[in-house]
């Protein structure tokens, strides 16, 4: 399936592609939350979304809230990318609708689980 | 033979892990429950150190680590529920465990037995005699498809009004869902949601410790990833292992990086910069009289040098309080029950940091001040309710900074001290006679306390309820350069404040004089300096006994000359320095005061002492020696009375100073008007004459430290009056104030009070004056040094 991987660092972006590929996934990266709702609109059957909570731009919030609002892109499951030090920020995230978060640095594994538990195993 | 430096890492290691499980074990007890984080947490801790044991042939830590790690793993994995019975061989294992690591700490060769009963009880507790979970099964189901989603479960307390109810369930279906409610009990509820537990709490308006993980044993989330095993392998050995938190700034590593230091070499370290403080010191005296201008400003170089390296040597010994804190709820915890008491810990200022040798000195006197607390101050279950407060017991202990130095206060809301059994008890013990008893204001009975001969007894526990060995600690308070205090009430409890310096190796002081003689009084001691003068103070004589008129007090006064067998020369206008001994104060008359100095401690030649009254000895700046006076003990030593001065100056008990005063120093300039400025916003006093102020253009400095310290004059600055007639000898106030420096002018320093007086604002206000208010019976103007520096032009230094 299609994963939006938004983040910042382009490392990370690298490294979570690099793990999706090996699920058999295939990511779209984006860079910031611009980059993201462009490719929201041009990339069809994207089916989950990776978001970093903290990029310039366009907040990870503010896209999350912008997709939430979005009738033909709320249905899609968001996890967020968080650090420990903005950790309590996911509070605000789970009630504007994110489905799940994750902690860096994280396991790979985790975030296999991660996937695996927001989407179901019958789309993976 | 095993090799000694790897073992010293071991057990260090070792230790460390230990500390991690007790607060986690202690955790669990508190709620009945366990998180499988945290069981994770701690069978990874046993773990590591069964594995290490193994490796290095310790049997017995294996051995029992062991059986500690299966009874983890048990609980983690399998069918074993957590019941509160497993708490107490758990801790018994952490405990023997720490004995067996420091038998080896002091002999690697150690080779003491594993504890067979206790780790036989460990078997048992794992071979699970109790390992039905006799939960409902729906609920477990239930909670199985929760986890399978990766939402955690999570144990709040739901209200039992309807509404409050309805209110609570309907905010946490917007972070999660409801798995049940009154389970697994009536009047809680499982919740399931993304967030853990403490996020979920804040999200729904509840206490932290309100929510908790439920984890009961043999739940747990089916991670099966339906994922190609070999691929997932192969993508695991080529990724780092985890993911980068952030981008690395410009390819610099932010992990601070560490290394262990042996405590040896640091003590090394911090001896040999005490050294060059004393050469630094010389130096500059010596400089002071030399001019030549290319040595003072390598002087410079290495006095700025020289403070650096102290302080980070300082910092490097600093450790936080949070350790020693930390093993406070084991104490307590298991203290109050074996007294069969409810009590609550509050712990705070785990952040502020002591040298290391205080802290390690710290801990008997705390623990003692702990014990006592929960074996006297606190009362059991049924006299608190007759008393009418509440059932559970309260005992604080916080730690904070205050003027240079470490405040910890050791606080319960039990019964308080009562001042006449303490006498009844002093008597008894034959440490006062009947008669002086008698005479002793509550205050000074309850110092009695702190007494030898009140504690050797535990009969004391009957008679008086208060006082079991708190002369130790008082001892042990006072080797670290401290005091302790105690203030009591029935109602609001007994309190022990401690008062300690940041480090012991460096010692801020003030040098006095008396005739040919300098001695050094430690700052912690110091509560002010009162310049002797016919018009104002009074120096009386009450019952043979000197003392001085100050504010509304009498204070006991010790003649240094005389204390030191010199005759009194009357021809001498002598000062007074006020020290603190305990809860007490008293005047200390001297010849002449001196600088303030940084003073690196000696220890006492043996044969001194016995004195009593000396701290220590230490080299001053002029390379003589000098002795570091201990205001308690020299307070011993002129046998002060502190009741008596008391019951002259009319009052039975220091008053409370109401809650908003502040303590500020008053003084003088020119004729009419008296300033003020707030004793916390004060660096440094200093004397200086008129020669060392040197004029540069329109701006005055006086060499300070080495470096040219520009001066504010008042009269500059704002509409007051100048000085009017020359005089032999100006103070510097120097304000403490971030990356400034900066003096300001005064011609006499009235006193230092501590005042309730609120400057009103609408006079004078702006400028660098807060406001004006009467003081002492006259109009103050209340300084405000950083507007002050900025009026007068001095901007920030570099």
């Amino acid at each position: 399936m299609k994963v939006l991987v938004v983040d910042d660092s382009s490392i990370i972006r690298r490294v979570i592609e690099q793990i999706l590929e090996v699920l058999g996934h295939h990511a779209i990266p984006a860079a910031d939350g611009v980059d993201a709702l462009e490719a929201l609109r041009t990339t069809p059957d994207i089916r989950l979304i990776l978001l970093d909570w903290n990029m310039p731009e366009m907040s990870g919030i503010e896209f999350l809230r912008t997709v939430k609002d979005d009738p033909a892109l709320k249905e899609i499951p968001v996890i967020m990318l968080t650090t420990e030090s903005e950790r309590r920020k996911m509070i605000e995230a789970i009630e504007a609708g994110a489905k799940h978060y994750l902690t860096k640095p994280f396991q790979p594994e985790t975030l296999a689980t991660k996937i695996l538990q927001c989407v179901g195993a019958d789309l993976s | 033979m095993r090799d000694p430096e790897l073992i010293s890492e071991f057990v260090a290691q070792s230790l460390e892990h230990l500390e991690d499980v007790e607060p986690l074990l202690l955790d669990m007890e508190k709620r009945g429950l366990a998180s499988s984080e945290a069981m994770n947490e701690m069978f990874r801790a046993v773990h590591s150190i069964k594995g290490a044991a193994g490796f290095l042939g310790l049997e017995a830590i294996q051995e029992l680590s062991d059986g500690m790690e299966s009874l983890f793993m048990g609980l983690r994995d399998e069918d074993l529920v957590f019941r509160k019975a497993m708490v107490n061989p758990l801790l018994a294992g952490v405990d023997e465990l720490r004995i067996l690591l420091r038998d080896l700490r002091d002999d690697e060769n150690s080779n003491a037995d594993a504890p067979h009963a206790l780790v036989r009880e460990l078997e048992r507790l794992r071979s699970g005699d109790a390992s039905t979970a006799d939960l409902d099964p729906e609920l477990i189901a239930a909670c199985q498809v929760q986890l399978d989603r990766g939402h955690h479960l999570v144990v709040i307390p739901v209200p039992d009004a309807q509404r409050a109810r309805r209110a609570l369930l309907s905010r946490v279906a917007r972070f999660g869902e409801v798995v049940r409610e009154d389970a697994p009990v009536q009047g809680r509820a499982v919740v399931a949601s993304p967030l853990e537990a403490d996020l979920l709490a804040e999200a729904l308006g509840l206490e932290p410790a309100d929510a908790a993980d439920f984890a009961p044993a043999g739940l747990a989330a089916r991670a099966e990833p339906a994922l190609d095993a070999d691929s997932l392998s192969l993508l695991m050995a080529e990724l780092p292992r985890e993911l980068p938190e952030e981008l690395p700034v410009e390819g610099a590593d932010r992990r601070a990086e560490t290394v262990r230091v042996n405590i040896s070499l640091l003590d090394r370290l911090m001896d040999l910069a005490g050294e060059l403080v004393l050469v630094r010191n010389q130096l500059r005296q010596r400089l002071g009289q030399i001019e030549e201008r290319g040595a003072r400003t390598l002087f410079q170089n290495v006095d700025r040098v020289t403070g650096e390296l102290q302080e980070h040597i300082m910092s490097a010994r600093m450790q936080p309080m949070r350790g020693l804190l930390g093993r406070l709820p084991r104490l307590v915890r298991d203290l109050a029950q074996r007294l069969g008491k409810q009590v609550d810990l509050e712990l705070g200022g785990g952040e502020v940091e002591l040298d290391r040798s205080i802290l390690q000195a710290l801990a008997d006197p705390m623990t003692h001040l702990l014990r006592n607390s929960l074996d006297h101050g606190i009362e059991s279950a049924d006299e608190r309710r007759a008393a009418g407060k509440w059932e559970r017991g309260r005992i604080r202990v916080h730690a904070r900074h205050e003027r240079g130095r470490v405040v910890i206060e050791v606080g319960d809301d039990g019964r308080g001290v009562d001042a006449a059994r303490v006498r009844e008890a002093a008597v008894a013990r034959g440490v006062v006679s009947r008669a002086a008893a008698g005479a002793l204001s509550d205050a000074e009975a309850l110092s009695l306390v702190f007494e030898p001969g009140l504690s050797t007894s535990d009969e004391i526990t009957d008679l008086s309820g208060r006082g079991v060995g708190l002369d130790v600690v008082k001892t042990r308070i006072a080797e670290l350069g401290g005091q302790v205090e105690l203030e009591t009430s029935s109602a609001r409890g007994s309190t022990f404040t401690i008062h300690l310096p940041l480090t012991l190796a460096i010692l801020r002081s003030l040098v006095v004089s008396v005739a040919d003689e300098r001695l050094a009084l430690p700052q912690v001691s110091l509560v002010e300096v009162v310049g002797l003068r016919e018009d104002e103070r009074q120096v009386e004589v009450i019952g043979g006994a000197s003392v001085l008129r100050l504010r509304g007090n009498l204070l006991p006064l010790v003649n240094l000359r005389a204390m030191l067998g010199l005759p009194p020369d009357p021809t001498l206008e002598t000062s007074v320095v006020v020290l603190r001994s305990g809860a007490d104060r008293y005047g200390l008359v001297v010849d002449d005061l001196h600088d303030g100095e940084e003073i690196v401690v000696k220890p006492l030649p043996s044969y001194l002492a016995s004195c009593g009254w000396y701290a220590g000895t230490t080299i001053l700046g002029d390379g003589r020696v000098a002795m570091i006076l201990d205001a308690a003990g020299l307070a011993r030593a002129a046998s002060l009375r502190f009741g008596e001065a008391r019951v002259g100056a009319g009052a039975e008990a220091r008053p409370e100073p109401a809650r908003e005063t502040r303590s500020v120093v008053l003084f003088r300039n020119g004729a009419d008007e008296q300033f003020a400025l707030p004793l916390d916003q004060l660096h440094r006093l200093e004397q200086v004459s008129p020669d060392r102020v040197e004029q540069v253009g329109d701006r005055a400095f006086v060499q300070y430290a080495g470096l040219p310290l520009p001066l504010v004059r008042l009269e500059d600055v704002l509409p007051v009056g100048a000085p009017e007639e020359p005089t032999d000898r100006f103070y510097v106030l120097i304000p403490r104030l971030e990356g400034r420096r900066a003096g300001i002018l005064a011609r006499r320093i009235v006193d230092t009070l501590e005042t309730d007086a609120v400057p009103d604002p609408s006079r004078l206000a702006g400028g660098g004056v807060l406001g004006s208010a009467i003081v002492e019976g006259r109009m103050t103007l209340f300084l405000d040094a950083e507007r002050l520096l900025d009026e007068a032009g001095l901007g920030r230094t570099g």
